[in-house]
């Protein structure tokens, strides 16, 4: 397996695609349950929380980029085996491929949950979930370049939905933000470490850098993505605390969609219908990219054609959302998601970064000695 | 490739068609009022009428009233599907009633079931009958050419869109509720000559009906806590600073008051705790109004009678705001969201509705309304 | 691969007449339309040959034979070829360059014991005169439209594009029943990569023969299983030139009176050349009236038959209540009941189309109105939905290529389908399904979406809006012109204060 990744010309994106990449992968299905999550940890002062995450999430972007900086053309499982050896560093691969794997289904069943909840409670799980996996696993055949145009489209046409904020945001009541600055250091932390989950995706970075046509310029769009998708959980967060008392918001299971509820319009009304299906549209862009990292992963590590592995995840995934389909089993799944998603994502790549560093290091002394000799 | 996947796609979706139940329209009878009462069989169950709309061909009606009970509200309404040929369906109630004695119970158990059901919509309207319900819904509508559900839910909406009391929509209510330091109010409905009319305002301590204001001091409420704007209103004013403004040849009593109506453009208030310790409150209100009319003639033509006439609407309105006060500090509820204001300002404590409840008789209030009269019409 | 032809084929002359009338006779046996006259002049035998219908016999006669049996010249192959007063004239010596232009309508004049025959065109090709655009009709802008000749089509898009740069390439396409089809480009504009793709799609194609430049785009195209056509097809000869001048490919094909133009995008199947004859203002608001009425097209419908089947949560009290009587008497699900409807409106409108036009518009007020009212009162259909059907289907006719309109109005029918079974949720998977697969299409290996995806800011000022002349100095960017600049742009007006 080659560390480099050797790319066509014609399979290279520009970067500026990548704030699509990023915030379309970062804001998923956990931006719906987001403010109730942070709050219960940071009550009225989350909005502190969610800064110190999102100041965290840069911190370890940029270490991911310096990490991937150290190689020429490398993704994160040449990296590993690089940094780890054969074994190894494919064993590590494959946790990773695992990981983006666990995610998708993740997504896949709460957002299944969620139509049952708002729309279709007799909705069979096995049907919504072959839709969904038809959209996926049509998009992702495109290739990457259809699939980056997907969360390119989708991303515009899902952020309309913003403007029916505004009602809920003229309702925020300030005294609900009253006495600021009460939760300690350690509920604050708390609160940015529930964030995680919803932040999580950005790692989709390190599979897709060797795509990048003008790396140079990579930077600016993927720190203005992560910003895009913290502001956007700060705003949410906000109003969801401003609108609901805190008792009502400690009980909200879906606060973002019960916002949704009261924007009316003459000839349309009950938006959260419309926002649990539009919702669609924020989830196919998250679904296919951590199909293609699962994909893409299979093809690097272990040379699996991506539509055999395509095929057979897509399966699998349906098996295992038709059955995981009661609240706390997808509360568990989630949990465990994060759970590695958390030392995966946020820990991981300073302790692969040490290692990186060491052994350039190392290598170049010994490169040193050899011309010394 | 392209072909096979749509063809799979299809075939499935279609060969699973059957998943999802088709419920159409006219086979719903989509309920648009509920009533709830405390059945009088003393039984304790939950008795609710329910005005829905029926899609019928045959019928001239649009409307069908139905009641039933049971132990929860949807056991009720199942109940009450017993005399109906259509399911019944919560997705449109526009107006909900709570009986005067169900109120006084608590109606948390009844709101609570509306919001877990995320069929239902938050923007339903909530009041409160000084009879039960069910009376209202069934005798009131002997004079009406519209049900009186949708009467009623055009009454109350206009009333909110005038700003008259605060807006009792199912989220404005369950936000107030919950919030600590903060009591919520509704309209109460009551039956003058067989015809559903809003006869003042009900005070709630958390989710039980305790005591009830006029329609008059309901806006004093609203004014205490959000901007109004364009509401008509009716004060009253002592006579005697103004008798020798008035047009001669009126009998005019010196004790008489004189009677103003006036559209508030502008309301306004701000309330300050200046010291925590203290348990006192000021609060600022600002208000442009309209003079549009005077029960007795008289004119505006000179500066001093404007400024009369605002100091004169100032006293009205303080004197006015120190009663309701006094009537809600017996009845031990705040709508005025003191409380909140307290909590807000108390840093490192966990205020309860219970420690509020208890502090509440000792809070003191100073409302200052400044006046301006903007516009006097036509004529000075 | 198309084989080149045989270039190698032994001359058959010198022969006795005798002799090549028997050739060629035999070549077309059980055909007894070829004319084969002799005559002798200056002891000299002379066979003049041609097939009747397909040359104009007057000229034949006037410019041909009268110089030809008048004269006193000694006739050679050389000499006919000098001496006659026309041009155009050519000499060959190979059998099937005799057969095939035979059929193309030349005259052969061979004298006997010449090493070979001399022929001229004088084809008579029965056309009709240039007439409006029927199924483009515009309002303003030139109305006429390409006809079934290619040479009528060649000198309109010449007379348009009166450019040295013009190129109009002949490639000859079908093994059995060949045509020729032009390839038409602006050499000093479009994209190299474009027309080399386009030549070697034409050149590539081995089929036995073509009926209409619509089945060559068909057979042409980068997905031939779509439901959107991705190249443009028209027959307004001005939107052709337009397209072209602004660096696109276009093809004409023999007999066919509309143009392929490619590559396309999505969108430019909603422009029309009257956006760009009106002002940018109301060109704009015609184009985004378009687009709207795709949606309004594609998702009213739909958007019914889900709400009334299973939201009806989203749909305000008053709106209900009439919806709920209109449907009340309905026995059909709304599903069966949209579909019935919407099949009774293409019913109209293929019957209006196949029906000469006068009884065409009396059917069409017959359905409209009579059948609509009726099927209210039988209480078959609501109103409501009379409203939206009707309502889409007009605005699916707004769409000015016909074949996205039918498209549209196809797509129409797995969207209620969805809608049906699946609420709001179907509408959406019906979105997304449609929103990948456009992502995913190409026009002549450029995307199909663009200048959305990939996003292109510059292009802007002319897909959704159109801004004003003086702002579109570029060409279209997203297909990669060989120069992009149309003209300078004209130096920002002095900055000026009021009143100076």
């Amino acid at each position: 397996m080659d560390i480099n990744v050797k790319m066509k010309s014609n399979l290279r994106i520009q970067a500026f695609y990548l704030f699509f990449i990023i915030s379309s992968i970062q804001l998923g299905v956990g931006i719906m349950g987001a403010p109730r999550i942070i709050f219960i940890e940071a009550r009225q002062d989350s909005w502190i929380s969610i800064i110190i995450a999102s100041i965290y999430i840069v911190i370890v972007l940029f270490v991911m980029l310096h990490i991937l900086k150290q190689y020429e053309n490398a993704d994160i499982l040449g990296i590993q085996v690089d940094i780890f050896g054969k074994v190894l560093g494919k064993l590590l691969g494959t946790v990773y491929v695992i990981y983006f794997a666990a995610t998708l289904l993740s997504v896949l069943i709460t957002y299944i949950e969620v139509v049952k909840i708002f729309i279709f409670p007799e909705l069979s799980s096995f049907v919504m979930g072959l839709l969904l996996i038809c959209l996926i696993i049509y998009s992702v055949l495109g290739g990457l370049r259809v699939i980056i145009g997907v969360c390119f489209l989708f991303f515009i046409l899902s952020h309309w939905l913003l403007l029916l904020l505004i009602h809920p945001a003229l309702l925020i009541d300030p005294t609900h933000f009253q006495p600021a600055f009460q939760a300690s250091i350690a509920e604050l932390l708390k609160g940015a470490r529930a964030t995680s989950y919803t932040f999580l995706g950005f790692e989709i970075l390190f599979m897709v850098y060797p795509f990048i046509q003008n790396k140079e310029k990579a930077k600016m769009p993927i720190f203005l993505a992560s910003f895009w998708s913290a502001a956007l959980i700060l705003f949410t967060t906000v109003i969801a605390i401003g609108y609901f008392s805190h008792e009502q918001l400690g009980r909200r299971e879906w606060a973002v969609l019960a916002l949704f509820k009261i924007q009316r319009f003459p000839f349309i009304e009950r938006f959260d219908y419309i926002v649990v299906a539009e919702w669609m549209m924020v989830i196919i862009p998250n679904m296919i990219l951590l199909m293609w990292g699962v994909t893409y992963g299979m093809k690097r590590l272990y040379k699996v054609p991506q539509k055999t592995s395509l095929y057979t995840v897509s399966a699998l995934l349906l098996i295992a959302c038709t059955f995981i389909d009661q609240h706390f089993q997808i509360q568990k799944v989630i949990n465990a998601v994060e759970k590695a998603g958390f030392w995966i994502v946020y820990v991981y790549p300073f302790v692969l970064l040490l290692l990186v560093l060491f052994k350039q290091g190392w290598k170049k002394r010994k490169g040193d000695d050899n011309n010394a000799n | 490739m392209q072909i096979r996947i749509t063809i799979i796609m299809l075939t499935t979706i279609i060969l699973l068609a059957a998943c999802v139940p088709a419920r159409q329209l006219e086979e719903r009878g989509v309920i648009n009022t509920r009533g709830v009462d405390i059945a009088e069989d003393s039984s304790n169950q939950i008795e609710t009428t329910i005005i829905s709309y029926q899609f019928d061909a045959e019928s001239e009606e649009i409307t069908t009233t139905l009641s039933g009970t049971g132990h929860t509200i949807k056991g009720a309404r199942e109940d009450a599907s017993t005399e109906a040929g259509f399911i019944l369906s919560p997705g449109q109630i526009r107006l909900e009633l709570y009986g005067k004695e169900a109120a006084q119970k608590g109606i948390l158990p009844y709101i609570s079931s509306a919001v877990r059901d995320a069929r239902v919509s938050d923007t339903m309207l909530l009041a409160v009958t000084n009879t039960s319900a069910k009376e209202i819904l069934t005798e009131g509508q002997g004079e009406l050419s519209l049900n009186t559900g949708q009467y009623l839910q055009y009454l109350i909406e206009k009333e909110i869109e005038e700003d008259s009391f605060p807006s009792t929509y199912l989220h404005d209510f369950t936000h107030i509720e919950s919030d600590v330091g903060h009591d919520p109010v509704m309209p109460i409905i009551d039956l003058v000559e067989n015809k559903p009319k809003i006869s003042g305002i009900a005070l709630f301590q958390d989710d039980k009906y305790v005591d009830e204001i006029s329609l008059q001091e309901g806006y004093l409420v609203n004014l205490f806590q959000n901007t109004t704007t364009s509401t008509p209103l009716d004060i009253s004013i002592p006579i005697k600073p103004f008798l020798k403004y008035i047009e001669k040849n009126q009998d005019i009593n010196e004790d008489d008051e004189l009677h103003l109506h006036v559209t508030i453009e502008r309301g306004k208030s701000k309330t300050k705790m200046p010291n925590v310790q203290d348990m006192h409150f000021d609060t600022t209100i600002n208000i442009d109004l309209f003079l549009l009319e005077t029960s007795k003639l008289m004119s505006v033509d000179n500066e001093h009678v404007a400024t009369l006439l605002e100091k004169e609407i100032e006293k009205a309105f303080t004197r006015q705001y120190e009663t309701l006060f006094a009537k809600l500090q017996k009845a031990g509820t705040d709508p005025f969201g003191l409380g909140k204001i307290y909590r807000a300002r108390q840093r490192d404590s966990n205020l309860t509705n219970e420690e509020w409840r208890k502090k509440f008789p000792d809070v003191t209030l100073n409302v200052n309304v400044n006046v301006k009269l903007t516009n006097y019409g036509t004529i000075q | 691969m198309r084989k080149s032809r045989k270039s190698d084929s032994k001359s058959i002359f010198p022969l006795k007449i005798e002799q090549l009338k028997e050739i060629i006779t035999s070549k077309f046996e059980n055909n007894t339309d070829l004319s084969f006259s002799t005559y002798e002049h200056l002891n000299k035998k002379i066979a003049v040959f041609y097939i009747p219908f397909q040359v104009t016999p007057e000229k034949a006669e006037n410019l041909l034979l009268k110089p030809l049996l008048e004269s006193k010249v000694e006739w050679t192959a050389a000499s006919i070829l000098n001496e006659i007063p026309l041009s155009s004239g050519k000499t060959t010596t190979k059998l099937e360059v005799i057969l095939e232009d035979l059929i193309n309508g030349h005259v052969f004049i061979y004298v006997e014991d010449e090493d070979a025959v001399a022929f001229y065109p004088m084809l008579n090709i029965e056309k009709r005169a240039l007439a409006k655009a029927e199924t483009e009709s515009v309002v303003i802008g030139p109305q006429v439209a390409f006809t079934e000749s290619l040479i009528t089509n060649l000198n309109i898009i010449r007379w348009r594009i009166r450019s040295t740069d013009l190129v109009l390439e002949k490639i000859t396409i079908g093994k059995r029943a060949p045509r020729e089809v032009r390839l038409i480009y602006l050499k000093t504009i479009a994209n190299e990569t474009d027309v080399n793709t386009m030549r070697q799609r034409l050149q590539d194609l081995e089929v036995d023969e073509t009926e209409d430049s619509n089945v060559l785009m068909q057979y042409i195209e980068d997905s031939s299983t779509s439901i959107f056509p991705q190249f443009y097809s028209t027959e307004l000869p001005d939107r052709a030139s337009y397209a072209i001048s602004k660096g696109r490919v276009g093809v004409l094909v023999e007999n066919s009176p509309t143009a392929i133009l490619a590559p396309s995008t999505f969108f430019s199947f909603f422009e029309s050349t009257e956006d760009l004859y009106m002002r940018w203002n109301a060109g704009s608001f015609l184009r985004i009236l378009r687009f709207f009425a795709m949606l309004v097209s594609v998702f009213l419908t739909p958007m019914y038959v889900a709400t009334i089947t299973f939201h009806y949560e989203i749909i305000p009290p008053q709106l209900l209540v009439s919806i709920g009587q209109s449907r009340a008497a309905v026995p059909f699900p709304p599903i069966f009941e949209a579909l019935f409807l919407e099949l009774m409106i293409e019913l109209l409108r293929e019957a209006g189309a196949r029906l000469p036009t006068k009884v065409g518009q009396t059917i069409g007020i017959v359905g409209g109105v009579v059948v609509g009212t009726a099927a209210v009162q039988a209480g078959v259909t609501s109103n409501i939905l009379i409203i939206f059907v009707t309502l889409s289907a007009l605005a699916s006719f707004t769409v000015p290529s016909y074949l996205m309109g039918t498209a549209i109005r196809t797509i129409r029918f797995p969207m209620i389908i969805l809608a049906g079974i699946l609420g709001i949720i179907g509408i959406m998977f019906g979105i997304c399904f449609i929103l990948i697969h456009l992502l995913k299409l190409t026009s002549l290996g450029r995307p199909f979406l663009t200048p959305i995806y990939p996003f292109r800011f510059e292009d802007h000022n002319k897909v959704l809006i159109r801004l004003p002349q003086n702002f579109q100095w570029k060409r279209f960017a997203s297909f990669q012109p060989k120069n992009l600049i149309r003209f300078q742009k004209r130096k920002a007006d002095k900055k000026k204060d009021i009143d100076e």
